[in-house]
């Protein structure tokens, strides 16, 4: 794997980040779309029980 | 296709297929795109050698912070025009992905400042019409998540999103036009890729970036692209379990 010299101390971060960034969004949406869609079943679950 | 998917049951149907395919092809593009830019063209000394690899991550992130700008801006101008729901849903998605991208944009421009310039974005941003007008852009997505956040109810909150989003539009072409029109107030270099107003005085070779680069920046751009068009998908989807959820606890309320 090249070290780009002094300038890998700048080129790896960046490329840390921008492979980074990506992954915490995917995270992020993942736990929202769970938590909306486990909200609407329990809500559906219990209509479903009371009737 | 856009009216065929303004139906929300259709849209859940198309989404459910396309989020698997945007992150698939969107991380092989940024992959191909990473390995080019990092291990395949050679350093070119105009860009400060090495350091130019940066720009593969940097660049991408700074075009798609713009378009998703513009999307929210899009989205916001139809649900206010026409009052199409899941254009409203789309806007209120597009607006944290948008968020992240813009802080990734400084960030990674700040770390590359610090060696290219000297100087970190932090320490120059006050003076400087690139980096203030896209930290300006950083807080209208921050300001539309707020604002809407700050709403009482849903339709307020869309309405109130929409006029802040299709007013900062104009922020996108500032950005775009601020390092060739204003090059005296900003350090950050002209436009090599896109250039709308020509100010270099070069001959015809020399302008614009040589493909090689070009097309690398371009397939990452995709790859981040189609990857953020699969989170906002996502976000759309729970937006759109949200509203559904809602309109039930409404629905119960009304029957006591």
């Amino acid at each position: 794997m090249p070290g780009f010299g002094d300038d890998g101390a700048y080129v790896w971060p960046i490329t840390l980040l921008g492979l980074l960034t990506p992954l915490v969004l995917v995270i992020y949406v993942s736990v929202t779309l769970a938590r909306a869609k486990s909200r609407l079943e329990r809500l559906k679950q219990t209509d479903t029980d009371q009737a | 296709m856009w009216s065929i998917l303004a139906n929300p049951h259709r849209f859940m149907g198309f989404s459910k297929w396309a989020i698997p395919a945007g992150f698939a092809l969107g991380s092989v593009l940024i992959g191909i795109s990473l390995y080019n830019g990092l291990f395949v063209v050679p350093p070119d000394p105009k860009q400060g050698g090495d350091l130019m690899r940066a720009m593969f991550t940097h660049v991408p992130s700074a075009w798609l912070c713009m378009g998703l700008y513009a999307g929210l801006a899009i989205a916001s101008f139809v649900w206010f025009v026409w009052r199409h729901e899941l254009a409203d849903v789309a806007a209120r998605a597009i607006a944290p992905i948008g968020a992240a991208y813009t802080g990734l944009c400084f960030a990674t421009g700040s770390i590359w400042g610090q060696k290219g310039w000297g100087a970190g974005w932090h320490n120059l941003i006050l003076g400087d019409s690139r980096l203030m007008s896209v930290l300006v852009l950083f807080f209208l997505f921050l300001g539309y998540i707020a604002l809407r956040s700050a709403m009482t109810t849903r339709q307020k909150a869309a309405r109130a999103g929409a006029i802040l989003a299709m007013v900062g539009i104009i922020n996108v072409p500032i950005i775009k036009v601020s390092v060739d029109l204003w090059q005296d107030t900003t350090i950050h270099q002209p436009s090599s890729v896109i250039q709308i107003v020509d100010t270099t005085p070069e001959s015809e070779e020399q302008k614009g970036m040589n493909a090689i680069y070009r097309d690398q920046l371009f397939l990452g751009f995709a790859g981040h692209g189609l990857f953020c068009a699969a989170l906002i998908m996502m976000l759309m989807r729970a937006e759109i379990y949200s509203q559904q959820a809602d309109r039930l606890l409404a629905q119960r309320l009304e029957e006591g």
